[in-house]
């Protein structure tokens, strides 16, 4: 695993020092020391409809003073019950609702249970299908990156960071608009593969908007990577260690901010992704800053994965051939009878799925999102869980919160990227 | 409901995985099975927090982290119609090893929130949606849904529209 | 038409809503000796700002006023609020009407939009944020979600949001696009401009009529 940090931002040109565990825990006890027990609270209620809650999330603050003694969360507010959903669909009709988990990237959430189910059956993804599904993949990382970005640091105070923001978000959203027809909710993968082959023109413009990108990019650490207002606000706040990482199960971009090189893509490649050269992005004070610098290099990392894939696109089908479990192709069904007899197999029954259960995690760009299923040898699952990042990153929010000031556990809350319909489910 | 095996050679790290398991429980293990390149072992109720706390600890399993804790609900199986999955993962051996407990109807668990403390929701979760009991935990009420909800959701027998009629699917009567 | 407010529609219940009343001041009652049956009743019809009735042109002023200074409330829910923050984004740029500053009190805001499901743990804030609007207020279900539950028949999730409170303009979608949002917003605007309302006539929300109150 590589990780040694790369520089190129204004934070490289300081003496690059790695805290240890032990001075990190020091720093974090420090913070846990303004708390002292027995003083009177009052007691304040965030959310779930707060201007600077991420969503419906509700975090009952005991504050002494300005400091956060104790947090008592409360989810919910989005479950829909997605898990019961699941035991009455067939596998293909659960794609469009795995676009709900996540909203912000929701092609990672199909990604992930596509992945998951061709685990289970078996299913060999076509070589073009795969780079496709990677280009895809980290298009959606970009857009999520971004997006938080911009909230994130509206969190802090810029409005104005919010609306750049926004500006280069569309232009993902239009490569995306071209290849399924959806900005935000895209179910753009299929089990074997992806619904449609990209159109024409698409790879030119994606190429342009991933050379275009990094320009953005600079831009904003020009904004704020050496601003003082947010390096003051920011750094050293938030501290999660990677042993509390490991105890609470932060993972993701707050993971490689301890210091640790965990990327599923790395780690436990799939689709195209061991084909492909890149580096895992980390950092090493595990504070809110650093969760920052950790995402800010993803996206650079992301857009040279998404050349590197466009340089080598091969040719041949997007969709595997493998009638038992594979939808066919759209354009054959009106015209080949197999094709047809194969539509209504898997429309009106289902795939036919053999027996076995199978747990598939993959690097969603909020962190690892295990799929687990448990099938029964028919077409719909017996029980299918799906253990998202979010969940378990607001689980986590009150060790994070202690002994922090009530006006930075918006940045803390808005740095370890939550989305409630992830985390509901 | 018996993975089907496979003939597919295990991976090196899995094995020493299995066969430090083996040599730890030996014949107290009920069972394991290996599916696709995973690795599952039926753990009974007893050792259950021994071979979390083993897994954790053991220098050569190193499983840091604790992946997902969830139940599940088997109708068909009358003695032990209730299962608990967890799911382990070691970030510096990059394994993972699944670990089954079958329940009675009514049975509890011990709580693994001693061993690590991201299996509060989970068991939160699982006791809300499948009445899973979980001794020593700290606060095991409702999570996702509201206080006033009856029933156990992902039950088999529950219905997915819920047990409140009419489009509301809740009684508002004192909440607003 | 409109004699008695809704119960619980507004945080002012104040005036003619808590008793009923209706009182009218001698200048307008002079002003409508001679007025047709139309403008005598448009005059009544008046129930917004409460014990005072106003001309009918003044209310037409008003409602071109709000019309272009719409503010809605500061309330995402799911996936549609991501539309909806888009379409305030630069791109879609809402600021051209007069609706982008999303007010985060429901004191301060003209109506809601209601973008994503709305859980049975959601429902009882949803009312109590629409009950703290205060009058004239206006609200927009954004989404299949809002409309009507969408895929989510499910023990967890209320059948669309109309079953809690009076919806004025509904804007399909899954999620809607930002100019679809944009259209039903337009829509709305024709009906602040004429202060119409999807509580006109009802004698309580949806929400409180489903517990008999």
């Amino acid at each position: 695993m590589g990780g040694a940090p790369t520089n190129g931002h204004a934070h490289g040109a300081e003496a690059v020092h790695r805290p240890t565990l032990e001075e990190l825990k020091e720093r974090k006890i420090r913070t846990r020391q303004r708390v002292h027990e027995g003083q009177e609270t009052i007691t304040v209620s965030m959310g779930p409809q707060h201007p600077s809650m991420h969503g419906v999330y509700q975090a009952v603050v005991d504050l002494d003073g300005e400091i956060i003694v104790r947090t008592r969360p409360g989810i919910g507010n989005l479950h829909r019950g997605v898990e019961k959903l699941a035991e009455q669909m067939t596998y293909h009709q659960f794609i469009p609702v795995t676009d709900r988990l996540d909203y912000v990237a929701s092609f990672a959430m199909n990604h992930g249970y596509c992945e998951a189910v061709e685990k289970l059956m078996g299913v060999e993804v076509p070589r073009r299908a795969r780079y496709i599904r990677t280009i895809a993949h980290e298009l959606v990382r970009l857009a999520n990156h971004i997006l938080w970005l911009g909230v994130h640091i509206m969190d802090f105070g810029a409005q104005t960071f919010f609306l750049i923001c926004f500006r280069d978000r569309e232009y993902i959203l239009d490569l995306f608009e071209m290849v399924c027809g959806a900005r935000l909710t895209h179910s753009y993968a299929r089990i074997g593969g992806v619904s449609k082959d990209l159109p024409e023109g698409w790879v030119g413009r994606c190429r342009s908007v991933v050379e275009f990108l990094p320009k953005r990019f600079d831009e904003y650490e020009r904004l704020i990577t050496a601003n003082r207002i947010f390096n003051k606000r920011a750094r050293n706040i938030g501290i999660f260690t990677s042993e509390d990482c490991n105890a609470w199960r932060i993972t993701g971009p707050t993971l490689r901010s301890t210091g640790i090189a965990r990327d599923l893509r790395k780690d436990e490649p799939y689709a195209a992704y061991d084909e492909v050269d890149f580096e895992v992005a980390v950092e090493y004070n595990s504070d809110v800053y650093d969760r920052f610098l950790v995402r800010m290099k993803e996206m650079r990392e992301s857009c040279k994965i998404i050349r590197q894939c466009l340089d080598n696109l091969p040719d041949g089908p997007y969709l595997a051939h493998d009638a038992a479990h594979v939808l066919p192709l759209k354009k054959n069904v009106l015209r080949d009878s197999a094709a047809m007899i194969q539509d209504f197999m898997h429309v009106l029954r289902g795939p036919q799925v053999p027996k076995g259960e199978v747990y598939r995690a993959i690097e969603v760009p909020k962190g690892e999102m295990g799929v687990y299923i448990v099938s029964d040898g028919g077409p719909i699952p017996q029980r299918l869980h799906l253990s998202t990042p979010s969940f378990y990153h607001g689980q986590a929010v009150p060790p994070m919160f202690e002994g922090e000031m009530l006006a930075d556990s918006v940045g803390i809350f808005g740095s370890i990227d939550v989305v409630l319909g992830d985390c509901d489910r | 409901m018996e993975a089907r095996q496979e003939t597919v050679e295990i991976p090196e790290a899995l094995k020493v995985v299995f066969a430090r398991l083996e040599e730890e429980f030996g014949g107290r293990l009920l069972g394991s099975s290996f599916f696709r390149g995973e690795l599952t072992f039926t753990v009974p109720v007893e050792d259950y927090i021994a071979v979390l706390k083993y897994c954790r600890d053991t220098p050569d399993l190193a499983f840091e982290r604790l992946d997902s804790l969830l139940g599940n609900h088997y109708p068909g199986r009358k003695e032990a119609p209730m299962e608990v999955v967890v799911h382990l993962t070691s970030v510096s051996k990059n394994t993972r090893l699944r670990l089954k407990v079958m329940l009675a109807e009514g049975q509890s668990l011990p709580t693994a929130t001693g061993v690590w403390p991201s299996a509060d929701w989970d068991e939160r979760e699982t006791w809300e949606m499948y009445g899973i009991q979980f001794d020593g935990h700290p606060n095991l009420i409702r999570l996702l849904t509201t206080e006033d909800f009856e029933g156990f959701p992902l039950r088999k027998d529950f219905p997915l529209q819920g047990t409140v009629g009419g489009r509301i699917r809740t009684d508002l009567k004192g909440k607003i | 038409m409109g004699m008695t407010k809704p119960v619980g529609l507004g945080a002012d219940t104040s005036g003619n809503a808590a008793t009923g009343k209706l009182e009218i001041s001698h200048a307008t009652l002079a002003s409508l000796k001679n007025a047709s049956d139309a403008q005598v009743r448009e005059a009544l019809d008046e129930e917004h700002i409460p014990g005072v009735a106003l001309p009918a042109n003044l209310e037409k002023l008003l409602g071109f006023g709000r019309s272009f200074s719409w503010w809605p409330l500061l309330f995402g829910l799911a996936c549609c609020a991501i539309e909806m923050m888009a379409t305030a984004g630069p791109r879609y740029d809402l600021s051209r009407f007069g609706m982008e500053a999303m007010r985060a009190s429901p004191r301060q805001a003209d109506g809601m939009i209601v973008a994503g499901w709305c859980t049975t743990k959601m429902a009882p804030r949803v009312v109590r944020l629409y009950e703290q609007i205060p009058d004239p207020k206006w609200v927009v279900a954004m989404g299949s979600c809002a409309i009507s539950g969408n895929i989510w028949n499910t023990y967890s999730v209320v059948q669309g949001i109309d079953a809690l409170i009076p919806v004025d303009v509904y804007v399909p979608g899954c999620p809607p696009r930002p100019e679809a949002l944009w259209e039903g917003l337009e829509m709305l605007r024709d009906k602040v401009k004429q202060s119409r309302h999807a509580y006109d006539g009802l004698r309580t929300i949806p929400a409180r009529a489903a517990i008999g109150e």
